[in-house]
């Protein structure tokens, strides 16, 4: 897919929910609420 | 080992990110003893999460298939990362999930608004990093 610098909106994450390492429940949105970050989404571990 | 090839690319740009004051955050289609491992063998210093169920992955509308991690593209793709010394493991997670990265946030002044996105198609088509940090830069 080409990259897209334009601006748009994230989708709707609300309810989302991740796990840490220590097995914590993140709420995914929570991650960028008060910063910005780099987000990635990796393939599987290996 | 495209995992393995993403992270060590993001750690090549993890201190302008600091500098930025930009967060690095990844998640993984693992468990969280997997992720564990994996940040300890690849020395990866950004946040580590995961997400077994995948419902992260398709909010962002990333894509998944057989043929995004077997086609034509990934094999030349696994070619060269092979070449540059990454090495596949054993499976860890969703084999036919393909990853994606933006940039996002911080969303109490900006709203949810995302000033970078990249959707791998197939398996080692990772986004372009200058890209990336043009994208922290500007906004």
């Amino acid at each position: 897919m080409i990259d897209l610098n334009e601006k748009s909106t994230a989708p709707d994450v609300s309810g989302l929910t991740v796990l840490s390492m220590e097995k914590n429940v993140v709420q995914l949105g929570s991650l960028w609420h008060e910063r910005q970050i780099v987000l990635t989404f990796l393939r599987h571990f290996g | 080992m495209f995992a393995r090839q993403q992270a060590a690319a993001l750690m090549e740009i993890k201190d302008q990110l600091d500098n930025a004051g930009v967060g690095l955050v990844a998640i993984g289609s693992g468990k969280p003893a997997q992720a564990k491992e994996f940040v300890a063998l690849f020395s990866f210093e950004g946040e580590m999460y995961v997400d077994p169920s995948l419902k992260t992955y398709k909010a962002f509308k990333l894509v998944r298939g057989l043929w995004r991690t077997l086609g034509p593209a990934s094999i030349g793709r696994g070619m060269t990362a092979m070449k540059a010394g990454f090495r596949q493991g054993k499976n860890a997670g969703d084999l036919w999930q393909q990853g994606g990265m933006f940039v996002i946030g911080p969303s109490d002044q900006l709203g949810n608004q995302m000033l970078f996105q990249h959707r791998n198609q197939a398996a080692g088509d990772h986004a372009d990093l200058n890209a990336v940090l043009t994208a922290c830069r500007a906004s």
